[in-house]
């Protein structure tokens, strides 16, 4: 009974909807470094790759979209930081 | 050995973008494009799409400048082309970045349709390009295009995000 109880209460603040991942889901949505207006919503204001656990984005995206994003700063179309 | 590796390099399909200085003249852009088309085909490849995209912001200053003129294209060859390619860009004072990607490991055999080998301007000057060369044609679409931008230079750095989101 206590651990039962333990354990509701653990598992009550984790109640985040998981959504899934939009390139699994959406076969429009395609992932391409030439195209920064997807990938912009994958990092952050400062300019950060955001995490797949955050994202939703499953990790074979994550991978796919990683490099992307690499590729994308490299030709300035993202920015590396944007403090400088 | 080294010869007949050098043969049996399978042809792949890249893609190259590069970076001009925002302020290069129409003959300066006109000549790089040519050289690019020159490397390609000296080296056993073939020109599969050039694009000029256009002056667009940078996300981040490149040689001083703040903006660039970017041009894309596509090609089938082998690593070496892909070297010398590159070894090019870095000669060109004008190129101030590039990135070559490689799209396929082995080359489609699609034709490759003579609209996409000029630079895809606004407002391109159909009357002029006919009958010109494909050296011509590359240097001469990227002119209106520049003129285009310089008068209305912000309304087409917009036109050219939305294209991209």
């Amino acid at each position: 009974m206590k651990q039962q109880d333990l354990n509701a209460e653990k598992e009550a603040p984790r109640k985040v909807r998981r959504r899934g991942c939009p390139f699994c889901s959406d076969a429009a949505m395609t992932i391409d470094y030439k195209d920064p207006g997807t990938l912009k919503y994958f990092i952050s204001e400062r300019g950060k790759i955001v995490p797949g656990r955050v994202s939703g984005v499953c990790a074979k995206h994550q991978r796919e979209l990683t490099t992307a994003v690499k590729r994308a700063r490299v030709i300035a179309f993202l920015p590396f930081t944007t403090n400088y | 050995m080294a010869e007949a590796q050098k043969k049996e390099h399978p042809l792949r399909e890249y893609e190259v973008i590069y970076i001009l200085k925002p302020d290069v003249t129409k003959e300066v852009a006109e000549k790089v494009a040519t050289r690019v088309a020159d490397v390609i085909t000296r080296m056993g490849g073939t020109l599969t799409r050039i694009e000029n995209w256009g002056r667009r912001m940078l996300a981040y200053e490149i040689a001083h400048s703040k903006r660039g003129l970017y041009v894309y294209v596509t090609y089938r060859g082998d690593g070496a082309l892909v070297a010398e390619l590159e070894r090019n860009f870095r000669m060109l004072d004008e190129v101030i970045r590039f990135q070559s990607v490689k799209i396929a490991d082995e080359a489609s055999a699609d034709e490759v349709s003579s609209d996409a080998l000029h630079f895809e301007a606004d407002d391109a000057p159909a009357e002029e390009e006919q009958g010109l060369t494909l050296e011509q044609r590359l240097g001469l679409a990227a002119s209106p295009n520049r003129e285009y931008q310089s008068q209305d230079e912000l309304s087409d750095e917009e036109e050219a995000m939305e294209e991209f989101s």
